[in-house]
């Protein structure tokens, strides 16, 4: 199966779930695949980044120590965004330290990479991405942990 | 697995978004140029803004940033024109508030926030609490800018 046919299975499987009320204890039983209506080989693909996506929250430590411990459904994520690093290099140590590294679900990096990069009347129009670009590590930092607060990934 | 890991999204640079945003610039221009905005009536321009959302709606599946601007831009047009026209026009994107696609819900309550707060409020707190991908960060995001004052909704 392709990515791209996989990375739309589980988003697809994502909306219908959600709206159903599906909670964690829903996910865990192989049979809500199914109710999603997808085919066999598809839900097999997906599964891992449909169970992910309804991991309950973690603090920022557990998030950080699980980025050295790759898993199926599951990126990782630069809380400061590397896109956004300044040119010249000299912020690149500090962009792929251990404290801005996070293991995030697949699903959830590719809701938060997709509202970095929309336009959005919140930045006057700018992507949040483009808005960050030449801001200093802090609010970009501040930036990120909301994301990650607001997707369900980080303890509030 | 990385950023850049090719599992269903790419990461684009702030050029490659410049680019995106230029080319839906110039598309959306061309859309807009089929209406004559300023003496459209309210209802034509609801449904203009209705669809717009819809469109973007579906761009979540494919990722289509292109598209998503596109109607991102004519969206903004549309309440640029009610605004224009005051608060009382402005308002008429308070029958968004219940309406069944996600995206037009998120979209009529952040665009009223500053003329019907406290409803636009209830709606956006409402989508951020139901974790749905997509609207739910954007909903929790607005109402988190609005809060702590970054926010620049006019």
């Amino acid at each position: 199966m392709t990515a791209k046919l996989r990375s739309a299975a589980v988003k697809i499987a994502l909306r219908y779930l959600v709206k159903a009320g599906m909670v964690t204890a829903d996910i865990l039983a192989p049979e809500v695949m199914i109710l999603a209506g997808i085919a066999i080989e598809v839900a097999d693909a997906a599964y891992p980044y449909v169970k992910a996506y309804f991991d309950p929250p973690q603090t920022l430590e557990e998030l950080q120590q699980a980025a050295n411990s790759p898993e199926s459904g599951y990126e990782i994520h630069h809380i400061v965004e590397q896109a956004t690093a300044s040119p010249d290099g000299a912020e690149d140590a500090q962009i792929d330290s251990p404290e801005n590294l996070v293991r995030i679900p697949t699903a959830k990096h590719w809701d938060l990479n997709r509202w970095y990069e929309r336009e959005n009347e919140e930045f006057g129009g700018l992507s949040p991405r483009d808005y960050c670009k030449g801001k200093s590590w802090e609010e970009r930092q501040r930036v990120g942990l909301e994301g990650l607060r607001e997707i369900g990934v980080l303890t509030p | 697995m990385s950023d850049d890991d090719d599992d269903g999204f790419h990461v684009r640079t702030i050029e490659e978004l410049h680019q995106i945003r230029d080319q839906a610039l110039i598309e959306s221009a061309k859309e807009l140029e089929k209406y004559d905005l300023p003496s459209m009536c309210i209802d034509d321009m609801m449904a203009l803004f209705e669809h717009a959302c819809m469109e973007q709606y579906d761009t979540y599946v494919d990722d289509d940033l292109k598209k998503y601007n596109i109607n991102y831009n004519i969206m903004i047009a549309v309440n640029d024109e009610l605004k224009a026209r005051g608060v009382q026009a402005r308002l008429s994107l308070l029958r968004f508030f219940d309406h069944p696609n996600l995206q037009v819900r998120v979209k009529a309550a952040t665009l009223t926030y500053r003329v019907a707060p406290e409803a636009a409020r209830r709606c956006l707190d409402d989508i951020a609490k139901a974790g749905f991908p997509d609207q739910s960060l954007a909903a929790g995001m607005t109402l988190r800018a609005i809060d702590n004052g970054t926010s620049m909704l006019t």
